[in-house]
């Protein structure tokens, strides 16, 4: 049943949608902001070095690593719409008549399970390929020089989380972000199957997860704790810094929330 | 011979059913309005405008001020102004879809022109857009009246109301007009993501400006002026609409 979910979810014309809108956002930052500034003959490697200036690294040039750019607020503002797009929507869909052969021909607690996995991964795959790619193509233009804390070129603090990892291996690092966005991604897409309780419109489950996402973000700027808005949390620039507790605390409502409606209601609804 | 239903018949109902579909956003708006502005009330003010009745409405459309490209600071998406237009966009543009779907319309499509329906669809959109600004305006400029204990409007009160109102019109027509060639979800992250870009490059090309009040000529000494607020504003819902009228008759609506 996984196997059969993972193939629909990761086959079909919305995850290469989702796949290519990210990476257009993804790359256009490479090539409207990363190159012009590599190949800026006013800031190249060897005039830097010998004004003494620390060259620009990939891990403040890669999309997640800065904030000064459109694309990179753009791309971290629309993770939960790119995470939805693929299969989110899916559920809503197979309510509509095909849930009927799937309750007939096996288990509807299996289907449930591996809708929801496939949903989570799809997700994950969706916002981190754009993320790779972009790593990626601005390796190629930036050298991938080891953060220096002396510089002030890097916004990592002290303060910030895994600020040792990020000047020791920062490698890890990007990789660490990697997850925290995999999992974010995956967790806001489940949001758009639990809305199926309330609503049968496909627009409407593929958009819940940017509402609550957007919520989020406006509450915790209103009430002034930006700290506890997601937006921030998936940026490795780490704008607010990064609590450990908290995301583990939201992978714990986010799941809790959307999983246990979800699978609750949907075990009733397949049984009908 | 079919007996065409008239352009206020058909308007009539497609606003009759808008604002059917959306009376839950009355206390929404009212009471989620009154907590963000209860927590933004601190905020410091322009002269002429703090302590005074425009005072709610400008802390929900301030914005921030132009972000300096290359500066190396980072940028802040001013959440309060976009999540303020982005509602409108979830909750409003969104309605053509939602009306198509009902069968009375798809029965009453069958007597209608082309143009009428996009004419219809227009003024419903203006109305119900128009609808939402003055529920979140009434809850604003009440909160500001108890809140500074004060009925002067202030002065630029003319103003602080219009450009929000019009820029979201504005954006209003070229989301309905999108929903024509592409889905909902693509026309929502179009509009999202061209008011992010509006808040990022500071340009009178970027319309989304209009409604950001910090960037208005009465705090800017270079702001945008409200007289290319409207003209512009006015001639893209234009554009809209004749673009529309072109695009719908080579659609199948049914």
């Amino acid at each position: 049943m996984l196997k059969f979910e993972l193939k629909r979810a990761l086959s079909g014309k919305a995850f290469l949608f989702a796949l290519l809108f990210g990476c257009a956002i993804t790359l256009s930052d490479v090539f409207l902001n990363v190159i012009p500034e590599a190949y800026n003959p006013n800031y190249n490697l060897d005039i830097a070095v010998e004004m003494g200036i620390y060259p620009k690294s990939v891990y403040n040039s890669w999309i997640g690593g800065q904030a000064r750019t459109l694309q990179s607020t753009l791309f971290y503002l629309f993770i939960p719409l790119i995470a939805a797009i693929p299969f989110a929507d899916s559920y809503c869909f197979d309510r509509a008549g095909y849930i009927k052969n799937i309750a007939t021909r096996c288990n509807v607690k299996d289907y449930l399970i591996s809708k929801y996995i496939a949903v989570f991964l799809s997700a994950g795959i969706a916002v981190s390929i754009p993320i790779i790619v972009n790593f990626i193509a601005t390796a190629a233009v930036v050298p991938c020089l080891v953060p220096q804390a002396s510089t002030f070129m890097f916004s990592i603090s002290a303060r910030s989380a895994f600020a040792k990892i990020f000047y020791t291996t920062p490698f890890v690092y990007f990789l660490i972000y990697l997850v925290i966005d995999f999992v974010i991604a995956g967790l806001f897409a489940g949001i758009a199957l639990a809305v199926v309780i309330i609503t049968k419109n496909r627009y409407v489950a593929v958009i819940s997860p940017f509402a609550v996402y957007l919520a989020l973000y406006f509450i915790s700027d209103v009430i002034g704790v930006r700290s506890l808005s997601v937006f921030d949390m998936v940026r490795a620039v780490q704008v607010q810094p990064f609590s450990f507790i908290r995301f583990v605390g939201y992978i714990a409502i986010l799941f809790a929330a959307t999983f246990i409606p979800y699978y609750v209601y949907g075990s009733k609804d397949c049984s009908l | 011979m079919k007996k065409k239903t008239s352009l206020l018949n058909i308007t009539l109902s497609m606003i009759k059913c808008g604002l059917r579909t959306r009376l839950w956003t009355i206390p929404a708006v009212i009471v989620s309005l009154y907590i963000v502005l209860w927590f933004l009330r601190g905020a410091a003010l322009p002269d002429g405008i703090g302590n005074t009745l425009s005072a709610g409405v400008f802390m929900l459309f301030r914005g921030d001020m132009p972000y300096m490209i290359g500066s190396g600071g980072d940028f802040k998406l001013p959440i309060v102004w976009l999540s303020a237009n982005a509602f409108i966009a979830f909750t409003l543009r969104t309605f053509p879809i939602e009306i198509s779907m009902l069968h009375e319309h798809k029965t009453m499509l069958g007597s209608v022109s082309k143009k009428r329906w996009w004419t219809a669809k227009f003024i419903t959109m203006w109305v119900l857009v128009s609808f939402e600004f003055v529920l979140i305006y009434t809850a604003a400029i009440l909160f500001s009246g108890i809140n500074s204990n004060s009925l002067a409007p202030g002065e630029y009160f003319i103003q602080i109301l219009l450009a929000p109102w019009l820029t979201s019109l504005a954006m209003s027509s070229v989301q309905i007009l999108l929903n024509l060639v592409t889905k909902p979800i693509i026309s929502l992250a179009a509009v999202i993501g061209y008011l992010t870009a509006s808040a990022y490059y500071y340009s009178p090309i970027m319309i989304g400006n209009y409604s950001i009040l910090q960037r208005s000529a009465f705090i800017l000494s270079d702001g945008i002026r409200f007289p290319l607020v409207m003209m512009v504003t006015l001639s893209v819902v234009a554009i809209c609409y004749i673009v529309g009228l072109m695009a719908v008759k080579k659609i199948d609506l049914l």
